[in-house]
């Protein structure tokens, strides 16, 4: 993959992605299972009451107040006093992108997400959607098919809880559930194994099993239907098993194959793509360790199977609530090419509703003439109900 | 006749427990759990050993239990265990309901106690294990219980409750003396 092509996918990436709520440090507060407070039983996205509450207890910055006496009510959406039946969330997120390469500098806004979130709840019966506008890219969720202003939906499913919550059977479109679940779409190890939060969904069958020290989620990929023409659509399987050694430590394994008439990057006819991968989340005082590692085995009619490996590990440190200095390392081997990124990141949680965050990205992609470096400037405004 | 005395007493200690003092830090912790693998973990290093007659008494000041969240605790302490009007909670256990290791060997079985908690009084079961090693008993107890039993409401915020079973572990490290 030339350089040119691998700058032009980080930005399509970055472009054409909104972002969602998933901090997999959360760890280090003792939430190995993330169905607590979110309605995707395996993280991200659309918060409960209870995932309110915690990340205004938890995650915005109290500026000094005494943590026993933060009123969650100030929330706005705990305000809202919506029926037990109904759960609402808005999420918007500008940013400012600016790209270094050799070849130049790109900066432009970015509407990187309006979505709203909805979920409706019957007794053990739960409906979720999300109904969003991309002013440019997000194709693979889009409703509509304008090149631009397209209105968009990431996730629709139904779901039917069973044995106190500890099993969910979904239907619909929803998150891939593989690895890490975390926020930077980006990363090789999300962009690279398509499994990020932002457009990569698909449609199908998915069990989730949440027990206490373990959760694991096996979903059956139909295909994204919202993707045309239909050779294009991938189908197989997807899961991860991760158990908790201790209230802070994690280890998982991930597994996923699919299958593809023509594959959407390479347009490889009968592609089987293949993602094999451990993961591992520890958190220790203010600090949390991330860190994933999965190969990556493609292969397509008249092209040798290439066998890759992505890389990710990622430190997060919360010396005073609500400020996060996260340093962030990754590899990518595919193709015969070796690539390096590493990322400086802060993140604010400045009010319970709003969170600043800056990412620099630098990576080194490995081409015919060498390493070529780039630098990614990513700053958002990130604001949620 | 003085040595007649002092054999006597020193075979009715032997015969008996000595007296029992706790050494270093100890380590108690209840956990719960509720609905989608949630599981919640309220911990205090604050126990104390009282060797009561024919007794081992063991209590631990409530208000000293971290779950990780202030506003939690601060729930915790003021609307389930109310410690303003229960501030401790006391697990007496007979001595002779738990027969002491030999030096380097562990000894593990279930004893039935009595524990205070809530205001109320019921009989628990303790779960032990204890291993000897140079004078010193190091010890591990898991006591299962019922908040309901204690008449402490079922806790529960915003839509997610606690399931009334709860497991407290605690341990801790025992220093024998005649």
């Amino acid at each position: 993959m030339t350089a040119t092509t691998r700058w032009s996918l980080l930005l399509w990436v970055l472009l054409t992605a909104g972002s969602a709520q998933a901090y997999p440090w959360m760890i280090k507060h003792g939430y190995a299972a993330c169905a607590a407070c979110h309605v995707d039983p395996s993280g991200a996205g659309l918060l409960t009451p209870y995932g309110h509450a915690q990340h205004e207890l938890l995650v915005t910055s109290h500026y000094g107040r005494n943590p026993e006496e933060v009123d969650p009510g100030v929330d706005l959406f705990n305000k809202l006093r919506l029926p037990a039946w109904l759960n609402l969330g808005v999420s918007t997120r500008a940013a400012e992108l600016l790209v270094h390469t050799p070849q130049g500098n790109t900066s432009k806004p970015l509407l990187m997400i309006a979505d709203l979130r909805g979920e409706v709840s019957a007794g053990r019966v739960h409906v979720v959607a999300t109904l969003g506008f991309e002013p440019e890219g997000a194709l693979l969720a889009a409703l509509t098919r304008n090149q631009n202003d397209n209105l968009v939906s990431r996730e629709h499913w139904v779901g039917v809880d069973f044995a106190e919550q500890s099993v969910l059977v979904r239907a619909g479109r929803m998150n891939v559930p593989f690895g890490l679940r975390n926020i930077e779409h980006p990363s090789w190890i999300r962009s690279e194994t398509r499994t990020d939060l932002d457009s990569a969904q698909q449609y199908g069958l998915a069990v989730a099993y949440l027990r206490d020290g373990f959760r694991a989620e096996l979903m059956g990929i139909a295909g994204n239907f919202q993707l045309t023409p239909t050779v294009y659509r991938e189908q197989g399987y997807s899961g991860f098993a991760e158990w908790s050694l201790t209230p802070t430590f994690t280890l998982g394994a991930s597994s996923l194959l699919t299958h593809a008439g023509k594959d959407l990057i390479t347009s490889g006819d009968d592609t089987l793509r293949q993602a094999h991968g451990v993961f591992s989340r520890w958190g220790f005082g203010p600090f949390a360790l991330l860190g994933e590692a999965d190969a990556l085995i493609k292969s397509s009619r008249g092209v040798s199977t290439d066998v890759g490996f992505a890389g990710f590990t990622q430190l997060d440190a919360e010396l005073i609530q609500g400020i996060h200095l996260l340093g962030t390392l990754e590899t990518l081997r595919e193709a015969g090419e070796q690539n390096y990124g590493e990322w400086a990141s802060v993140a604010f949680f400045l009010l319970p509703n709003a969170e600043l965050r800056t990412d620099a990205i630098f990576r080194q992609d490995d081409t015919p003439t060498g390493f070529v470096p780039s630098i990614t400037l990513l700053g958002q405004l990130h604001l949620s109900i | 006749m003085r040595p007649l005395i002092f054999l006597f007493v020193c075979l009715f200690s032997a015969g008996a427990w000595a007296t029992a003092a706790q050494v270093g830090l100890a380590r108690v912790a209840f956990e719960g759990h509720g609905p989608a693998g949630f599981r919640l973990e309220g911990v205090t290093d604050a126990l104390e050993l009282r060797d009561a007659g024919g007794q081992w008494v063991f209590t631990v000041p409530l208000a000293t239990l971290k779950t990780g969240i202030a506003l939690r605790d601060r729930h915790m302490r003021e609307k389930y265990l109310q410690t303003d009007r229960f501030p401790q909670a006391v697990l007496a256990l007979s001595r002779d309901a738990v027969p002491l290791p030999d030096e380097g060997q562990t000894r593990s079985g279930t004893a039935p106690a009595e524990l205070t908690l809530h205001g109320q009084t019921r009989p628990v079961q303790v779960a032990y294990s204890i291993s000897r090693s140079g004078g010193r008993y190091q010890i591990a107890a898991t006591v299962p219980l019922d908040m309901g039993a204690f008449g402490i409401e079922q806790p529960s915020y915003l839509g997610l409750t606690v399931q009334p079973q709860v497991v407290v572990n605690a341990t801790l490290a025992v220093q024998m003396s005649p």
